[in-house]
């Protein structure tokens, strides 16, 4: 069972409590534009990165605030890095991966 | 001629008030009646205006009171822009009325003290018996007084609010889902001892 914390409120709480919104920062092509390729549509659609390792994700505080927000989790040991509202530009994982093996070698 | 409609507790025809009282008890609950809930937005642009003129708390997760006009009431922050307030007195629709009018063209209010059922849990065991159902961190370390979070216990959707260290917390439970809640309560409590009673404000 995860614990998160929402950025919006501050406040732990279990997964339960949240809804899984899927890969973030994932952008909707132009749909309406006739120039935009099948293959952009479809990948916008259906492929996702499924990493083994850090993910950046979508989250709802569904029985809380209510509001939407970024997690980067680690697919391999549930760990989750980092919390950031929705409108924030995608997180660093390299970075955020430094900093943790900095903190585990410490 | 207009019917006047009169507040009935959901809780009214379930066993509420005939549970056998016990001398000792871990577990208090009251059942508080008659209290005026608001819930308040703020227009878009207008946040600053609408916190400082009802005096709301902007950080999350920590209630504030607010004495003076139009009423003195208690603000629970549920979102960003979004607060709970609850006044003793105005419960038949005046005291969001009077908020409404108060605010102006800051906000939005919708009158929701008949959406609620509050059930105020104290007693040296309070702690151990909403950690039952709540998967909050309520260990002083976490939560002291005035704090508060929307949550769910026992599946069921709370707005949680601390009142006091020994601890005390109010739940603002859905009115539908009020028996329900009650009953739960009062099966989780057992083994503590339960006394409950009624208030009316």
């Amino acid at each position: 069972m995860l614990i998160i914390c929402c950025p919006i409120c501050g406040i732990a709480g279990d997964e339960e409590e949240f809804h899984y919104g899927g890969e973030g920062h994932i952008r909707r092509p132009a749909s309406h534009n006739a120039s935009v390729s099948d293959e952009a549509q479809r990948d916008y659609l259906y492929i996702r990165e499924n990493p083994r390792g850090l993910l950046r994700e979508r989250w709802l505080h569904q029985r809380g605030c209510g509001k939407w927000f970024h997690a980067v989790r680690d697919t391999v040991n549930q760990e989750i890095l980092l919390v950031y509202p929705i409108t924030d530009p995608p997180a660093d994982l390299e970075k955020l991966e430094a900093e943790r093996a900095k903190r585990e070698t410490a | 001629m207009v019917e006047q409609l009169k507040m009935i507790s959901p809780l009214t025809r379930s066993n509420f008030s005939n549970i056998a009282k016990s001398d000792t008890h871990g577990v208090h609950v009251t059942d508080r009646r008659g209290l005026a809930l608001a819930q308040l937005f703020a227009r878009p642009g207008k946040e600053e205006s609408l916190v400082r003129r009802l005096n709301l708390p902007t950080q999350p997760g920590h209630s504030s009171a607010h004495n003076g006009s139009p009423a003195n009431h208690l603000a629970l922050p549920l979102a960003p822009k979004q607060w709970m307030l609850i006044a003793e007195g105005g419960g038949d629709g005046s005291f969001s009325r009077n908020i409404r009018e108060y605010i102006g063209e800051f906000g939005y209010v919708s009158e929701q003290s008949h959406a609620r059922v509050i059930l105020r849990v104290g007693g040296t065991h309070a702690r151990e018996l909403l950690s039952k159902g709540c998967r909050l961190d309520l260990h002083p370390r976490a939560m002291g007084t005035g704090a508060c979070a929307s949550t769910t216990i026992a599946h069921v959707g709370v707005l949680l609010h601390q009142v006091d260290e020994s601890p005390t917390y109010d739940l603002l439970v859905y009115s539908g889902f009020a028996r329900y809640f009650w009953e739960w309560l009062e099966e989780s409590a057992a083994e503590f001892g339960l006394a409950n009673e009624v208030e009316v404000v």
